[in-house]
């Protein structure tokens, strides 16, 4: 038997990984289920799905309290423990037309076919803080019955409603929309099975930017707008929406598509006034957001950003900047690990600083030699 | 007075002008057309010493361009001797004339304007180089003109550039001596000269016929002429007048 | 898309199969059988190109990226319930993330673990090589932060991946050129960059210097994972790495005179400090505890380590060391070796009907533009006719000039043939391009920036347009040496003080950086570093414009004196008459994109024929 090494390492870890689970599970406080954190932290939970890329909000609910509230350490639990799963199968395309929209908002136009549905914000609402002594009374009956508006069921309201034509298809009528598109709808690059690297297609960028962490797009469109070397224009946002979408797969057996539940997504079109000397100045480009659950500030950075990456993707560093840097795992876990041990590292760098000192010390500074020994020419 | 051209080229002729028309267009006064040459005809033969009189404008200057094709020719034709033969110059691809220039035939016009921040030995031994020299033996040369051309050794290595319009002349005609080729043009070759340096300048093209040079030169002063040509051709509105050895021609003016 | 939403929300066939597989795999994996499959395969792909990072799906594992999710993953990828695994971070197997990678190993793969080299098979490592002799029974896995060795020189992936793919590391070589002109010696720490199998620049994980060389022929296979940036590289056993250096600067690893480990006493391991007294201790833990227990071969251990390659300051470089020149003229210097050809064509560079339309349409653009129209704005397309049917070529020995206002194509045709734009139509063919028979433009964009490094050079208006300013004039000359292929240290710094010398930089400015250079003498570095190789093609763009007159006129009187004493054909792009005259023997007259008038340059100048021609010679005599 060789030689076997210390086990304090190992120790510390175990009596880390104790204290935290005494102190978040036996906190003196009643304890949260998955149905409360997804009903009281929605918006966190959505956030959760967004920059996992994986949509189940029992699942973000238990990352969420699992991480404490750490949004993106939800994100990092959801991640890997899909890595522990097979892939069974791949969804057919969605279709966003089919939306059944919860919110929808069109700021571009007074009357666009079909409603300006406010639905479930609180933009108007004064941010004023409220701190109830105890839980509210339960809603009336007459409260309950206008709540229930967004939910689908209610008889009142019509195709039209549930799934309003696009605004972008108006522009389109109008012949306002520079049609980026070539005609050729290639299968969408998955970030997750091939790492993209510019220069990539956009369905990359775009996945890229859906599973964005959510604060670093923002910061990254704002920088954009704001920042020494941005050259991004605040777009006119054509639409917002937050809805359902239903996701259907094919069946193993018979393989015809078979509807296997709904999720709720976040969709944005920016409209962007074109002003270069080779674009089309007669008309409009779009840019598209999409995202998981109920993440506005994120699908409307996103629409931004696609429609800069299109524009100015590649003469500038912006297609690189949305590939690499805004995954929050990935910025998350490399800062992170500067908590780690660098002493060898460290000692070799030492090491140099104090070989260039002696050097120094030693007179090196001047003209080592009068003549130089031949150099090999090996051309 | 011989005023017949002769039709056919003398088997010694290093240069052959024949029927040489010359016209400028000034696009910018309404296209208007200059007549400058008017059918030239002139032989000049291994060792003749030919100068070109006559009044200013006449066109000596300008037939002396024509051959050099700093002027390109209207019509007409003008051959060279070249060592591989007769090479016709009017039609000649840029680049063979541009090669076959300082190498076959020599240019000296008191307007070449040396190149700036370079010493008079080296632009004439650059030029002796062009004509087939090493570059010891193109030194060598470079100096020896300068040398008979009087010029201050201590000017050798100076820019070309802030010597006077005497000195500049003066290494003109030594790049232009230096190593002759067969055929020289010398435009005005000493007219910025002062007696001294003008005497030296004579002589030393009066010693290239006996090198086997043909000398074709534009002289204003007929002391020049008397002194060093063999045959003078008299030139008016663009044509040769007349022509003949210095004493005829002399006498006729006269 | 979650799994447990079939199970929940929808029992159909789906949630069938998900059931299935739950019950088949394996109670606690933390990684996916496919995954692993998936990352077999990309580690099999960099066996076989040793030193290319093969990009991969890499997953989110349970530790953070940065944490050695790349390492686990190649980890897990690779060893099996047979195997026995080694963990160690700065060399030591108890440190916490050494412990809890190796128990999230041992625990899902049912592998053995140990911390014996001589018994593991699969050894994890976070910046160390175990100080102990590998053998071809160990796979050693490195964990990689940043994969891409090109990062500090190049911040765009897109041209780091160029760079790899042409195997241009010029950049690469500048980058130390520079650190020993400044340094006096070479200062990387760790990660340091090697040539893997002569043919990829690598980054070593970062391990110290110190354990640099046992990369190089090794028995062990090196799998490198980089798991935030999704890449996988190897060094198979008996594979050459070099560390990069210039053949007469020695490459040196780590080293404290009179070191040694406060607790074995070795001198002949890596030490990092220990305690606050200046101590020093192993950081390999095993190795440490082994020679105290005299159960290690410290002579077989003596023979591996790189004492060879301990620091020598005599056998440096020396900071600035000063550069040996002859003081002679320059065109007494012997005459560079020129490929010489027989019975090829007589021009150096020929272009054929260059053309170049910006904007839609291509050659239908072409009618309604040109002097004749007094535009080049096409009617149909609105497109902008820059340059049409433009053809010449130059000999060796020979200048030609382009000449006309601004506006008139002349740069966009210089452009086309060099390569900084694609032409539109036309043809450009390089004698030193297989004779002359192959078609440039036709080459695929890897060969044609090849031929910028020794068959074709530009010198642009702007110094900064084809010169780095961070760089030391010496240094931007070292960039086209290197990248033809220099490799000595003194050869280029003599090589640069020749060319620095000639073009009349002062060779006390030659270590310091481009950017302070007044735009004089930016150009005539420019010049210099354009006529490093002596490349057979020379291209001027408007070298002149936009300096002082009188410095302009320095420059000219340099160029002139360059060409005439080399044999190199030269394009001259400029608006200036005085320019064309003072360089040129032909030249070419353009105006809105075309051709309008050519011959010799006195001729042009004393009889001009083209209206446009006339023009321009009135407004140089004014």
């Amino acid at each position: 038997m060789g030689y076997s090494g210390a086990r304090g390492g190992l120790e510390a870890i175990l009596a880390a990984e104790d204290l935290v689970r005494r102190k978040r599970d036996h906190a003196p406080a009643p304890w949260a289920s998955t149905e409360q954190i997804t009903a009281r932290f929605r918006l966190a939970v959505d956030r959760v799905m967004g920059e996992a890329g994986l949509y189940d909000e029992p699942t973000a609910a238990a990352a969420f309290r699992q991480a404490e509230g750490d949004t993106l350490e939800a994100s990092h639990l959801l991640r890997a423990q899909r890595s522990t799963l097979p892939r069974l199968a791949v969804s057919e395309a969605v279709d966003p037309g089919e939306m059944t929209v919860l919110r929808r908002i069109v700021p571009a136009f007074r009357e666009p076919d079909g409603p300006q549905l406010l639905g479930r914000t609180s933009d108007y609402t004064g941010r004023l803080l409220e701190r109830p002594e105890g839980p509210p009374e339960p809603p009336t009956e007459e409260s309950a019955r206008t709540e229930v508006t967004e939910v689908t069921e209610v008889p009142e309201r019509t195709e039209e409603q549930r799934s309003p034509r696009r605004f972008l298809d108006l522009l389109r009528k109008l012949d306002l929309v520079s049609e980026g598109r070539t005609g050729d709808d290639p299968e969408p690059h998955d970030i997750t099975r091939k790492p993209a690297r510019p220069p990539a297609d956009r369905s990359a960028v775009l996945a890229a930017m859906a599973r964005a962490e959510s604060g670093a797009l923002v910061a990254l469109w704002y920088r954009s707008v704001l920042g020494p070397d941005g050259d991004v224009h605040e777009i006119t946002l054509g639409e917002l929406r937050h809805g359902r979408l239903p996701l259907r797969v094919r069946h193993p057996h018979t393989g015809n598509p078979v509807t296997v539940g709904e999720f709720r997504v976040t969709e944005a079109e920016a409209i962007e006034d074109l002003d270069g000397a080779d674009e089309d100045r007669t008309r409009f480009d779009i840019g598209y957001g999409l995202c998981f659950g109920h993440n506005e500030r994120k699908a409307i950075a996103m629409a931004n950003l696609d429609i800069a990456n299109r524009r100015f993707g590649r003469s500038g560093p912006l297609e690189q900047l949305l590939l690499l840097t805004v995954d929050g795992l990935d910025s998350g876990g490399f800062l992170e690990h500067l908590k780690l041990p660098h002493y060898v590292t460290f000692r070799s760098m030492v090491e140099r600083k104090q070989a260039m000192r002696a050097a120094a010390e030693a007179g090196e500074d001047l003209p080592a030699r009068a003549a130089e020994p031949t150099g090999k020419d090996c051309r | 007075m011989n005023t017949n051209h002769p039709a056919s080229e003398p088997q010694d002729a290093v240069l052959s002008v024949r029927a040489l028309y010359k016209s400028f267009t000034l696009h910018s006064i309404d296209g208007r057309t200059v007549p400058s040459l008017h059918g030239v005809d002139l032989d000049v033969r291994t060792g003749e010493h030919v100068a070109l009189a006559g009044p200013s404008g006449a066109g000596k200057s300008s037939l002396l361009r024509c051959v050099h094709r700093t002027y390109l020719p209207d019509s007409g034709s003008v051959r060279l001797r070249t060592a591989a033969g007769p090479v016709e110059l009017t039609t000649l691809g840029d680049r063979a004339m541009a090669r076959l220039r300082g190498r076959e035939f020599g240019y000296v016009s008191q307007f070449l304007a040396a190149p700036p921040r370079t010493g008079p030995l080296e632009v004439v031994a650059a030029t002796a180089r062009r004509r087939g020299l090493d570059r010891a033996e193109a030194r060598q040369a470079a100096a020896a003109a300068l040398h008979r051309l009087n010029l201050d050794e201590t000017l050798w290595d100076v820019d070309c550039g802030v010597l006077s319009g005497g000195e500049r002349q003066r290494v003109n005609l030594a790049a232009g001596t230096v190593q002759p080729p067969r055929l020289l043009l010398l435009d005005e070759p000493v007219s910025a000269l002062d007696p001294a340096n003008r005497e030296a300048a004579l002589e030393l093209i009066d010693s290239l016929a006996g090198q086997g040079v043909a000398v074709l030169a534009v002289f204003h002063d007929m002391d020049a002429i008397r002194q060093l040509a063999s045959r003078v051709v008299f030139v008016r509105d663009g044509r040769i007048a007349r022509q003949g050895t210095p004493a005829q021609m002399l006498e006729a003016a006269a | 898309m979650s799994t447990t939403t079939y199970d929940t929300a929808q029992p159909s066939g789906i949630g069938a199969l998900v059931a299935e597989a739950d019950a088949g795999s394996p109670p606690a994996g933390i990684l996916d059988e496919d995954a692993k499959r998936e990352i077999r395969r990309a580690c099999l792909a960099a066996v076989c190109v040793p030193g290319y990072q093969v990009p991969f799906g890499s997953r989110e594992m349970p530790v953070a990226r940065g944490w050695g999710s790349g390492g686990l993953q190649v980890t897990l990828g690779v060893i099996g319930a047979d195997d026995t695994v080694k963990v160690i971070d700065q060399g030591d197997d108890a440190g916490v993330n050494a412990t809890n990678l190796r128990r999230m190993i041992a625990r899902t793969t049912g592998c053995g673990e140990s911390a014996d080299t001589r018994e593991a098979t699969v050894v994890q490592t976070r910046h160390r090589v175990p100080e102990e002799a590998l053998t071809d029974r160990h796979v050693l896995v490195y964990q990689v932060p940043v994969p891409e060795p090109l990062r500090g020189v190049q911040k765009s992936v897109a041209e780091c991946a160029r760079m790899h793919a042409e195997g241009d590391y010029s950049a690469m070589w500048v980058s130390l050129y520079e650190d020993i002109v400044r340094n006096g010696m070479i200062t990387a720490s760790t990660g340091y960059p090697v040539l893997v199998g002569g043919r990829y620049v690598m980054a070593t994980s970062p391990i110290p210097r110190w354990d640099v060389p046992r990369l190089h022929r090794a028995e062990q296979l090196n799998l490198f994972g980089a798991g935030r940036e999704k890449r996988i590289y190897a060094v198979p056993p008996h594979t050459e790495v070099r560390p990069l250096t210039f053949d007469d600067v020695p490459f040196e690893v780590e080293h404290e005179p009179g070191g040694r480990c406060k607790f074995c006493g070795s001198d002949d391991v890596y030490l990092v400090n220990a305690g606050t007294e200046g101590a020093f201790a192993c950081s390999d833990t095993e190795w440490c505890a082994r020679v105290q227990a005299a159960d290690a071969d410290t002579a077989a251990h003596r023979e591996r380590a790189p004492l060879a390659l301990l620091p020598d300051p005599a056998a440096r470089a020396g900071r600035r060391a000063a550069p040996l020149v002859r003081k002679t003229p320059a065109d007494d210097a012997p005459a560079p070796a020129r490929r010489t050809r027989t019975g090829g064509p007589e021009w150096a560079l020929r272009v054929d009907g260059i053309g170049k339309v910006h904007g839609a349409g291509g050659a239908s653009a072409v009618p309604g533009t040109g002097p004749e129209h007094g535009t080049a704005i096409s009617p149909s397309t609105g497109a902008v006719v820059a340059a049409w049917d433009v053809s010449f070529d130059v000999a060796p020995g020979e200048a030609l000039g382009l000449i006309g206002e601004s506006g008139s194509g002349k740069s966009t045709v210089l452009r086309c043939v060099i390569g900084d734009e694609p032409a539109t139509a036309g043809q450009v063919h390089l004698a030193s391009v297989d004779d002359g028979a192959s078609e440039v433009l036709a080459l695929p964009p890897a060969v044609r920036r090849r031929l910028r490094i020794d068959s074709m050079a530009v010198v642009y208006q702007d110094p900064a347009a084809g010169l780095d300013l961070r760089v030391s004039a010496g240094g931007n000359i070292a960039e086209r040496l290197t990248a033809a292929g220099w490799r000595g240290y003194h050869a280029i710094r003599r090589r640069a003080a020749e060319l620095l010398d000639r073009v009349e930089v002062p060779l006390s400015r030659m270590d310091d950086p481009v950017h302070t250079f007044s735009g004089g003498m930016r150009q005539r570095v420019q010049i210099a570093k354009a006529l490093a190789t002596e490349p057979p093609v020379l291209l001027l763009d408007e070298p002149t414009t936009g300096l002082d007159a009188s410095v302009a006129a320095g420059v000219l009187d340099l160029l002139r004196s360059l060409l005439s004493e080399r044999d190199v054909a030269a394009v001259v792009v400029s608006h200036d008459f005085s320019v064309i005259e003072a360089l040129t023997d032909r030249t070419l007259v353009m105006q809105t994109g075309r051709v309008v008038e050519q011959g010799l340059t006195d001729q042009l100048f004393h009889d001009p024929h083209h209206p446009y021609t006339q023009r321009l010679v009135a407004a140089a005599r004014r």
